[in-house]
């Protein structure tokens, strides 16, 4: 165990998975963030230097291209990786990840095999930035797309551990790197574990009520979750982690055990992970009472007085759990 | 056009640049010059014979590559170029005739030289991606022909066990990255499969094959930029028929220059514009862009001015037995027809029996057993079972047999995954 930041996390599962795997073909396109991580006390990791030039990439600002490459490596057989790190919501990635490499496998009836992992950047959290660079929409898009694998990291543990899944599975994966999280630290193993896909991880216990979110709208989770537990409220706090799959077996025995399930989200309501949430827990149980809460169906403001406004927070999120418990 | 005046003009062009040229090479296997003409027919996107260089860097072609093939490659050529030929001619056929055909094309004949005299360039560990008009290509990087038959009227012994159809045929152990449906990033992936083989070191290229409309979208440009930056060993062949998709916009609307291939200028890589209906001059540009890739030295752009005989989709204008369509609303007949007559198999034929390497006999029997093997593959494909209705929830993924059958009304709520 040592003290980790999030990105250093990331780099040392990247080169444990490899290790485990026993292959260095392995290709890296990077565009905003130079692949290399520090920690107090460990060695740097410095992927370029570690696997050469010729592995290790810088692309120009062209998500789309190296989006693609990335595709184009995986189908070659090498363990491919798309480091996509521009803090806006961007669709270029989406095309190739949808349209390509969710489908080949199916559609060349099993033959293409994509070992790539596209780390895709999912911004939102702060204001200022206003519409296109504070956008927080991804999970909605790829959590839809069948054929791969999206998970939403929201711990260190789970930045290191989802990291080494994605890296030694078969499958393509959409890791979505949410931006709130950089500055995070954990005491987390040196050795490498994976964290299961379709597994969500229950954050906190209880038996009130089920409050459940994914990626930096667990902050506001978490934090409403505290206040109401303050409040002698016993709260069993869900965090995804994986989006597609989803873990619907855990939301439903926890809405059986609760009754009363808040989703949280970042994403715009419509369509936002807790719709599909509530949509599975109702599917499968009776009698359950629902309340969804997330940033409102419009463009993220750039004036902090709008944006803070509507982002959803620990407030909204104890208000909203309280309406809940009254009904 | 004079042909004697315009190869004299050639030569001295050739001269001057240090080319071998195609009439020379076959000069030098004792064919005179007069009996081949190597250009019948003027039209505005006529090649010159000799691949002039369009871009400012130049595609070395001081060896004339067809001369060091052997006569069965030569015959092997033409072998592909007729399967390929047949295999189209056949589906053409089907769907005018048999009520209930379940395949489609987009139909190669014309083509064929492109395909062939590409991949003919190519390793068999050497990969190709290829886009929704595919059936040459697959043909000519190796495919199985029997199991192509079977996919295109989606029987689960086809290529892609049926989940593909006539625009996705993809056969991975003969190097076929797949047919990217879309017109779309085949060559980012073409190209970024380049860049992970370099890495590996074994001396692989990967080559894209991109029909005229590639040039009109974002993912020609990022692809040349990006892979000519980082001296990406790849080949990027551009099909260029003339027509655009099914309203058949010719491309001098879509784009704002006579030859694609100039675009590579902007580059600063090799682009060349070849006789697309001519296998050796296709192999002799394709052949010199993949050594030269092997070489590290990077990306070429080469533009094949070809035509294809039949309607952007399907055989609208065709009747069954005869080549093309015709009555196409966007294109004259006498087009067509001039381009028939400039026909690569046509013309391939005739360099083998003109230096000796077929007789005609023997090149109406080459034909003959193209005929027969292309017959007996429908009907094998046609014998083929169907798949299972529920085989379409499996190869989803590697890694997962099968998804839920969420159409269901007693579907399980719930699978678990690890």
């Amino acid at each position: 165990m040592s003290m980790k930041g999030w990105f250093y996390a990331q780099m040392e599962g990247i080169v444990q998975a490899l290790e485990q795997l026993g292959t260095d073909d392995f290709i890296f396109w990077y565009e905003a963030t130079t692949p290399i991580a520090t920690a107090p006390g460990l060695p740097t990791i410095d992927l370029t230097k570690k696997y050469g030039e010729d592995r290790v990439r810088y692309s120009g600002l062209d998500e789309m291209w190296y989006a693609g490459a990335t595709l184009g490596a995986a189908l070659v057989g090498s363990i491919a990786i798309d480091w996509h790190d521009m803090y806006m919501a961007n669709p270029y990635p989406f095309e190739i990840v949808s349209q390509h490499a969710a489908k080949l496998h199916h559609m060349t009836g099993g033959q293409a095999t994509i070992p790539a992992v596209w780390v895709i950047h999912i911004s939102g959290q702060g204001p200022g930035l206003a519409g296109q660079h504070s956008d927080y929409e991804a999970d909605s898009w790829y959590a839809h797309v069948p054929g791969v694998r999206t998970v939403i990291p929201s711990t260190v543990y789970d930045a290191k551990g989802l990291m080494i899944t994605a890296v030694k599975s078969k499958d393509p994966f959409v890791y979505l790197n949410g931006s709130a999280f950089r500055a995070l630290s954990d005491d987390i193993p040196d050795t490498p574990y994976e964290v299961p896909i379709g597994k969500a991880a229950v954050r906190t216990r209880g038996s009130d009520l089920t409050i459940v979110s994914s990626g930096q709208g667990m902050l506001a989770a978490m934090e409403g979750a505290q206040k109401l537990q303050g409040d002698g409220i016993s709260v069993e706090t869900i965090d995804l982690r994986c989006l597609n799959p989803m873990d619907t077996e855990t939301l439903v025995k926890s809405a059986k055990k609760t009754g009363r399930v808040l989703t949280v989200d970042q994403s715009k309501y419509t369509l936002c992970p807790g719709a599909e949430v509530i949509a599975r827990i109702a599917e499968f149980t009776d009698g359950v009472k629902f309340k969804r809460i997330a940033f409102p169906d419009a463009p993220p403001p750039g004036a902090p007085e709008m944006f803070n406004y509507m982002k959803p927070n620990g407030t909204h999120v104890y208000e909203a759990a309280k309406a809940l418990l009254r009904k | 056009m004079s042909d004697t005046i315009e190869k004299t003009v050639e030569e001295v062009k050739a001269e001057g640049k240090g080319f071998i040229s195609r009439r020379n090479f076959l000069k030098g296997l004792g064919v005179t010059g007069a009996s081949v003409a190597l250009f019948t027919t003027g039209t505005r996107l006529l090649a010159t014979p000799e691949q002039e260089p369009v871009s400012k860097i130049p595609l070395e072609r001081d060896i004339y590559w067809p001369e060091r093939l052997t006569r069965e490659q030569l015959i092997e050529m033409q072998r592909k170029m007729l399967q390929i030929r047949w295999y189209d001619r056949t589906v053409a056929d089907k769907m005018l005739t048999e009520k209930g055909f379940r395949g489609y094309m987009h139909g190669s004949p014309g083509h064929e030289a492109c395909a062939v005299g590409a991949c003919f360039a190519l390793n068999k560990d050497d990969w190709m991606a290829g886009y929704h008009r595919s059936h040459h290509h697959a043909i000519a990087k190796g495919a199985n022909i029997r199991k192509m038959a079977a996919e295109i009227i989606f029987k689960a012994s086809g290529t892609n066990n049926g989940y593909g159809g006539s625009m996705h045929i993809m056969q991975a152990d003969v190097g076929m990255l797949g047919e990217d449906g879309v017109v779309g990033p085949g060559c980012c992936y073409g190209a970024g499969a380049g860049h992970a083989l370099r890495a590996r070191g074994k001396g692989q290229v990967a080559l894209t094959f991109g029909g005229d409309a590639h040039a009109t979208t974002p993912y020609f440009h990022i692809s040349l930029n990006e892979a000519a930056t980082h001296k990406i060993p790849w080949v990027y062949v551009i099909e260029n028929n003339q027509y655009l998709d099914a309203r058949g916009q010719h491309i001098s609307e879509c784009i704002n220059v006579d030859d694609i291939a100039i675009m590579a200028t902007a580059y600063n890589i090799p682009g060349v514009v070849v006789d697309g209906m001519d296998v050796l001059d296709v192999y002799n540009a394709v052949k010199a862009a993949v050594e030269r890739a092997r070489a590290g030295r990077g990306p070429t752009l080469i533009e094949c001015k070809t035509y294809r005989y039949y309607d952007h989709f399907g055989v609208r204008g065709a009747e069954p037995g005869k080549l093309g369509s015709f009555g196409l609303g966007y294109r004259s007949d006498r087009e067509l027809l001039s381009w028939l007559a400039r026909d690569p198999i046509d013309k391939h034929r005739k360099t083998l029996v003109q230096t000796g390497m077929l007789t005609e006999r023997e090149a109406d029997a080459l034909e003959e057993e193209v005929k027969a093997e292309i017959r007996d593959a429908f009907r094998w494909a046609e014998a083929q079972p169907v798949p299972r209705a529920e085989d379409g929830l499996r190869h989803v993924f590697v890694e997962e047999e099968s998804v839920l059958p969420r159409m269901l009304a007693d579907c399980p709520p719930w699978k678990t995954y690890a």
